[in-house]
Formats: C-alpha cells, sequence, structure tokens
C-alpha cells in the first residue's frame, strides 16, 4: 500500500479503494484503471478544467430538454411530394422518440377545400377569402409543429353523384394520401370551415398523450342516437384506430383521426358498398356519416376501433349550429376553455360563414397574443 | 465503493476542505485538494446520474396510461352475457336431445314477441343465465332440462390456456330436418378427425341462431346461418388461427389427413389457388394472379360452373374474416332481399371489396369440397369429384333429392373401414 503512495500523487484515494481489497489481481487491474483514468483526466483537467462546471450544468441542461420535451421537430410537409416517388416497397422505417429515420410526419392533417364541387357556379369573393383563412390557419398549425399538411381538393364531387355517393369521395382521399405518406401514424381530417383556435396546442400533448383518459369507448355517457349499448363480439381491449365526435345529430365527420393501419385501409373499402346505398341513399342524408353509424351499430369489428372524443375537444360548434340545444354546453365553444378547434358546420345553410369565419379569426388572434408582441405594435 | 464513508485515515484533509468550503465544494483549479474534489464530484455526479436513472425507469413504470387501460369497459361477450368456460375443446350438442327438441319446437324453446309496429318474431334472451349443476339435479323435468341444456350450449367458450387447438372444425346441425340418426354419424365424423390431429370440434344448433335473424323462416336463408355460427365459433376459440367449416352434408374422409399441411400449407394453397379466374359467372371482376399465402385469411372453394361453394370455406381469427362474416350478417346486407343465392351474396362481398378479395384463395374443391357423385366411377379423376383420398366429400343437393342419410351412411361406414 505504501508503495503505491510513492509511486503515485493519487495513492491515497487508491488506499481508500482498496482498503478492503487484498486480492493483488484485482489491485493491479484496478491500479492500471485508475491510472489510465487519472491521465486522461488530468489532460481534461489542465485543458478545460476551468469550465467543466459549467459543462457538466450544460449537460445536464441538454439532457434534461431532451428529456422533457416530446420529440425532435421534423420539417414540415406541405403537399409537395410527388405521387410517384413515394415507393410502398420501403420497409417500415423505425420511429422512436429519440430517433427518426422516418420521412413522413407523425401527423398529417387533410384538409377537404373546395367542398360542394365548384363546378355549378363561380366561387365568391367571400367564399375565395374563407378558403385562404381556412388554409394559412392550418398551414401555420402544421409548420408550427412540424406535422404535415395536405389540400385535397373536392372539385370532382360530382364524379360520384350519379352513383348518389358523393360523401364517398372522403374515404377515396383518405386512401389516397394513405399511400402519399406510408409511414404517417395519423390523419387529421378538417373541413374547410375550420380554425384551429389554440395553435399552441399540440396534438400530441392534446390528444395522443392523454387518450385513454380523454376518449369514450362506449355511448352510455352520451347516446344521441339512441344507438344499442350493447352489441354481441366488440372487444374494447383493442387500440382505437378511429377518434371522432358526435354532435346533437350523431355522428359527426367534420374533424376526425383515422390511424394509418391495415384495420382503416379496410374500414375504407367497405365503408361503400352498393347493396347498402342502394337501400338507403333516400334515407340516409348525411351519407358516409350515416353509413358508418349503421356500420357502428351492427358490425362488432368496426365498434371494437372506434372512440369518441368530446365533440369541443377537436370540433366545437358556433351557437348557430345544433340551435336546437343551445343550453348544453357539451356542444359549443367556450373562449374560456381554450377550446382547441371551432367547426363552423352547416354555416352554408342559412348562416353567414363569412361573418363567423371572420369572428372566430379575430378572437384566435387575440387570444394568441403574448403580451410581449404589443410592444411591437 | 465510491460511496463509501471516508475513513477515518483521509478525514483530515477533508475537514480541511469543508472548514474553508462551507458547501464542501472547492476550486476546480486547485491542484492540492485535488483529490477530495474529484471524489466529491464523483460523488455528486453519481448521485444526481442514479437519481435520474432511477426517475426514468420509474416514470416508464408507472405510466398513468397503463393504470386507465380500459378496465372500466364491458368486457367482450358472444350473443349471451352469461358464459360458460367449456372444459373441453370439442364442443358439440347433446346429439341426444334431438327427438325431444324436435317435440318442443322452436315455439317451446325461445319466447315469441309481438310487437306494437306488428312484428312478430322469436327472441334472444341475451342476459339468460346458465343452469348450474345443482339446479340440473334438483329438476326431473325432461323437457324443462333438454330446453335448457339447448340455450346453454350457445355460451360455451373455450377459454383455457392450455392444449389450445391450432384448427377448429365448425359444423351446424339442424333437429328439424334430420334424424338423430343422421346427427349422430355427422358428429361422430367431426369429433373423430378432431381427436386425431388434436383439433377442436364447434357444432351448434342451426336453431340456436334463430332469434337473431329478422327474417326468421329458415328455408329462405338457410345459408346465411353458416356466417353466425362462424362468428360465434371465433369468439368461443379466440386464439385459434384456423377455422374450417364444413356443412351437414359432407363427411370427412381421409380422416388422416391433416388440414394443416393438406391444405392450410403455402404449397398446397398454391396449387390449389385459382388465378384470374371471375370471382362468379359473368363477373368483371377476377381473382388475383399472385395473393400472399402468409396473410391468406379465408380458403373458399368455387365449383365447375364458376360458383363459389360455401359448404366448406376456411376463416382466420383476424379482422378481415371478422368483417367478411359481419359484414354478411349485417342486417342491412343479410336482409336486402336477394335474389341470387348465398354463395352469390359472398361473391357480390369479395368483387366489391378488394381488401377481402385480397385476402381470399378462391380454390378447386378437389382440396376441401369434392362433390360426391354415385354415378360416376371412381377412375375419373377431376379437380371437382370425389375420389378415394380427398379430405371431404360434399353430398352437394342430398336435402332436396332426399338422400342425405342413404349417402351418409354409406359413407360413414367406409370411414370407419379405413
Amino acid at each position: 500500500m505504501s508503495e503505491l503512495d510513492m509511486k503515485y500523487d493519487d495513492g491515497k484515494s487508491l488506499n481508500r479503494y482498496n482498503d478492503e481489497d487484498n486480492d493483488k489481481k484485482s489491485l493491479t487491474f484496478l491500479k492500471r484503471t485508475k491510472l489510465n483514468f487519472f491521465r486522461v483526466h488530468n489532460f481534461f483537467h489542465s485543458e478545460i478544467g476551468k469550465s467543466k462546471k459549467t459543462l457538466l450544468i450544460l449537460f445536464i441542461v441538454v439532457f434534461l430538454f431532451f428529456w422533457i420535451t416530446d420529440s425532435a421537430i421534423p420539417d414540415t410537409f406541405i403537399d409537395q411530394r410527388n405521387q410517384d416517388s413515394t415507393s410502398e416497397s420501403i420497409g417500415k422505417p423505425m420511429n422512436s422518440k429519440w430517433f427518426s429515420r422516418s420521412k413522413d410526419p407523425r401527423f398529417v392533417i387533410i384538409l377537404a377545400a373546395n367542398e360542394g364541387g365548384g363546378v355549378l357556379r363561380w366561387k365568391n369573393e367571400q367564399e375565395w377569402a374563407i378558403e385562404h383563412i381556412s388554409i394559412a390557419n392550418k398551414k401555420a398549425y402544421a409548420k408550427r409543429h412540424g406535422y404535415g399538411l395536405t389540400i385535397k381538393d373536392l372539385a370532382t364531387t360530382k364524379r360520384y353523384s350519379h352513383e348518389f355517393r358523393e360523401g364517398w369521395q372522403k374515404a377515396d382521399i383518405l386512401k389516397q394520401t394513405m399511400r402519399e405518406f406510408p409511414d404517417t401514424e395519423w390523419f387529421w381530417w378538417l373541413d374547410l370551415d375550420t380554425l384551429i383556435m389554440e395553435p399552441e396546442k399540440s396534438l400530441e400533448d392534446h390528444i395522443f398523450n392523454r387518450i385513454d383518459e380523454i376518449t369514450d369507448r362506449t355511448l352510455k355517457n352520451f347516446n344521441p342516437l339512441n344507438l344499442e349499448l350493447d352489441q354481441p363480439y366488440t372487444d374494447y381491449s383493442e387500440e382505437m384506430d378511429l377518434l371522432i365526435t358526435q354532435d346533437c345529430g350523431g355522428f359527426n365527420l367534420g374533424s376526425f383521426f383515422i390511424k394509418n393501419s391495415d384495420w382503416s385501409r379496410l374500414f375504407l373499402d367497405m365503408w361503400w358498398d352498393p347493396i347498402t346505398y342502394e337501400q338507403k341513399h333516400m334515407v340516409w342524408e348525411h351519407r358516409e356519416q350515416d353509413a358508418l353509424e349503421s356500420l357502428y351499430a351492427n358490425e362488432a369489428w368496426i365498434r371494437s376501433k372506434i372512440g369518441f372524443l368530446p365533440l369541443r375537444s377537436i370540433n366545437a360548434f358556433p351557437p348557430g349550429a345544433c340551435s336546437d340545444s343551445s343550453d348544453d354546453p357539451r356542444y359549443f365553444y367556450d373562449e374560456k376553455d381554450h377550446d382547441f378547434v371551432v367547426n363552423m358546420a352547416g354555416c352554408n345553410f342559412g348562416r353567414d360563414c363569412w361573418g363567423e369565419i371572420q369572428y372566430y379569426a379575430n378572437l384566435m388572434r387575440k387570444l394568441n397574443t403574448k403580451w410581449y408582441t404589443r410592444l411591437f405594435f | 465503493m465510491v460511496l463509501k464513508p471516508k475513513s477515518k485515515k483521509g478525514s483530515h484533509k477533508a475537514s480541511e476542505n469543508s472548514s474553508q468550503w462551507p458547501l464542501g465544494i472547492p476550486p476546480l483549479s486547485s491542484t492540492k485538494k485535488y483529490i477530495t474534489t474529484k471524489y466529491l464530484w464523483i460523488r455528486v455526479g453519481s448521485i444526481f446520474t442514479g437519481f435520474c436513472i432511477l426517475l426514468y425507469v420509474f416514470s416508464k413504470f408507472f405510466n398513468p396510461r397503463d393504470n386507465t387501460s380500459s378496465n372500466n369497459y364491458p368486457a367482450v361477450h358472444g350473443l349471451y352475457m352469461n358464459e360458460l368456460a367449456a372444459s373441453s375443446r370439442l364442443i358439440f350438442p347433446h346429439v341426444e336431445h334431438a327427438t325431444i327438441l324436435k317435440e318442443i319446437g322452436i315455439r317451446g324453446l325461445y319466447v315469441f314477441r309481438a310487437d306494437i309496429d306488428g312484428t312478430k318474431q322469436y327472441v334472444l334472451k341475451a342476459d339468460d343465465k346458465p343452469l348450474t349443476d345443482e339446479e340440473k339435479k334438483k329438476s326431473t323435468d325432461q323437457v324443462y332440462l333438454v330446453k335448457k341444456s339447448f340455450l346453454d350450449h350457445g355460451k360455451l367458450v373455450y377459454r383455457k390456456k392450455s392444449d389450445e387447438p391450432e384448427i377448429v372444425i365448425v359444423t351446424l346441425v339442424d333437429f328439424e330436418r334430420y334424424d338423430l340418426e343422421n346427427i349422430v354419424k355427422v358428429v361422430q365424423n367431426r369429433v373423430d378427425y378432431a381427436q386425431i390431429h388434436r383439433y377442436g370440434v364447434y357444432v351448434r344448433w342451426i336453431q340456436e341462431f334463430l332469434p337473431v335473424m329478422s327474417n326468421q323462416d329458415m328455408d329462405t336463408n338457410y345459408d346465411f346461418y353458416k356466417a353466425l355460427v362462424m362468428r360465434a365459433a371465433l369468439h368461443a376459440f379466440p386464439r385459434t388461427k384456423s377455422f374450417l367449416f364444413i356443412d351437414q352434408d359432407s363427411l370427412i374422409m381421409n380422416l388422416n389427413l391433416s388440414l394443416k399441411k393438406h391444405l392450410l400449407d403455402k404449397n398446397i394453397l398454391d396449387l390449389a389457388l385459382l388465378r384470374n379466374v371471375p370471382i362468379k359467372p359473368g363477373s368483371n371482376v377476377r381473382t388475383y394472379d399472385h395473393i400472399d399465402f402468409n396473410a391468406v385469411s379465408m380458403v373458399i372453394p368455387q365449383d365447375e360452373n364458376g360458383i363459389l361453394d360455401l359448404s366448406s370455406f376456411v376463416v382466420s381469427n383476424d379482422y378481415y374474416s371478422k368483417a367478411f362474416l359481419e359484414f354478411l350478417i349485417d342486417p342491412i346486407v343479410r336482409d336486402y332481399g336477394w335474389q341470387e343465392s348465398f354463395p352469390s351474396v359472398v361473391a357480390h362481398v369479395l368483387q366489391w371489396h378488394p381488401q377481402l378479395l385480397s385476402k381470399t384463395a378462391i380454390v378447386v374443391p378437389k382440396v376441401m369440397a369434392s362433390e360426391f357423385d354415385d354415378t360416376r366411377s371412381e377412375d375419373e379423376v377431376d379437380a371437382f369429384h370425389y375420389t378415394e383420398g380427398d379430405l371431404v366429400a360434399s353430398f352437394k343437393g342430398c336435402r332436396v333429392a332426399g338422400t342425405c342419410a342413404k349417402y351418409i351412411n354409406n359413407m360413414y361406414a367406409r370411414t370407419k373401414k379405413t
């Protein structure tokens, strides 16, 4: 022991290490490692010794930052990609919080533009302006959080009308988008008459990190259609692949999430069938919405995969919609609660779309102005 | 060892340090106090890292998401809410009850309800409670016991984790249209085959599903019951991979032929697959040239006239099969008022839904549904008719011709010989 003391400056510490360790072999091994360690250490000590503390603090801060923040932010995609360039043969890339090789963003927003066809008449100025506001709103949101955005033109709706199946364009667009973004996890369908009121909220924080807490799998608590609650073979232990909302009239597909999965592709395929539509096209006023309700009511493989979000979480209504139940707080946008999205559903049926979107766009600007931005104006 | 408390030997310098630096952290540049400084740093550093790792590990363990997972939602159940755990993987009814059941009749088995809107039908009591063993012992009413055993049979599900069958043979039997002797032979045939290969058996009375239907004239939609029993089988054996339906007008002839090796094998399917043929006569939609044999969910034979043959078919326990079956029994599809036969309805589903078609192998009947024709000589071998050694002999149309009993007697004797 004393030899060691004489040999190395740091002998004392070794003494302390090996007080109880009398095995010679391990001593020499330890000795060697310790020696190497101190060599390196001394080097650093002389070179950057003074800033070591700062480095440690820096390291801790960086570590905590990466740990706490959810994920690195990838680039935004705004539907600029050539369809041919997306090859389907690429295997599923590994996607983790830390390491992402995927080309596609985790979330892609699908915005339906040109609703109603745009074939029968010219769009007027206000309609152009509404479209402009709505698209700019989603663009800014997608850019902020690194999500994808793809704008789908519904101008070809009329092509579907000879088979009474206008609503089915939605399914076709979703299928097409799934091919375009093979690695994306979730697609968020948004109608044009929507505004994201709280662009600061990310989809992860707002929905997907607490998905089990905010979704309801059954209709027990809210059942505007009075559908049968119990259904044989429904398995609620399965993961949700389709997140929708219900308004006063039943299922609402103005804003919903669908997962990029085999189940979803099968569902989109089964959604439309000529037999069901031949029987129901006079009854089903809301086309694909009614068809989904029918599938939900009767087929367990559909019911097992659907989750219901509260309407106000992704699809809050202005007072004009659902006006028969205007005292029910479950439906309507509330600025005090900072509801995420407002959907001016049905505003072109006797309501003033332009007025409503202006009102909510101004409100959004007001709500999201920080105190320091006022300094610059 | 790093965290070992300071020994008395080394305490001298340490106390010197701590007196100078109340917080115990000397300046880094001081070379003399270097040693203690280093250990302090290592100590602080390791405590900090250890704490972080611990926190990280615990945050993984106590993720709030895991605690709330679907515990509040009702558990999956079949047509009945209350289910019975089956003790054996051979689930079949008390066939000896057939004559008594026939006497009781549908009227005595179910509640007949007439609604205000004019619908009159038999209804299924979903929350019906199964008879306990005690009640069974107490009761002496033979008719009541038979009725309860009929109603409780549908509550049987296989939930054992051990000895799970890989394949289950499903059959519907009918006490109204077939004789006891006939039913016994058909059920025994399935059980014999399953015993050899350690498969499961799932046999139900077709009458058990009557109240599920809105059109309760069984003769008009006799074949739709196949989809109902298959869906029930998927639920009864949730971890079984493949389910073979064989109707009661067929017998398994080659008991030693393993279904897994004979039909569900990639190479056999490859040989038996019908490529690029119309799904039904005159259809523009044709079967695919290439399908992924590893992802096949359904196997359906097609006869020589190009019509799908649903006398025997295979489905798997995945959502393609579930979607296929549940779509067929969805009231909006089932009650459409089809002018076509059931095989044509199945063809409709496949031709309008490419996702399902791509998971379906349309095959020659020889592998699972060879048609038996006693006017043919055994030497004429083709891909459609039964010859010695085929897995299944199917007596198509025998119910109409009234020859089922004869064929089943003859052929059943043949299986016993070998």
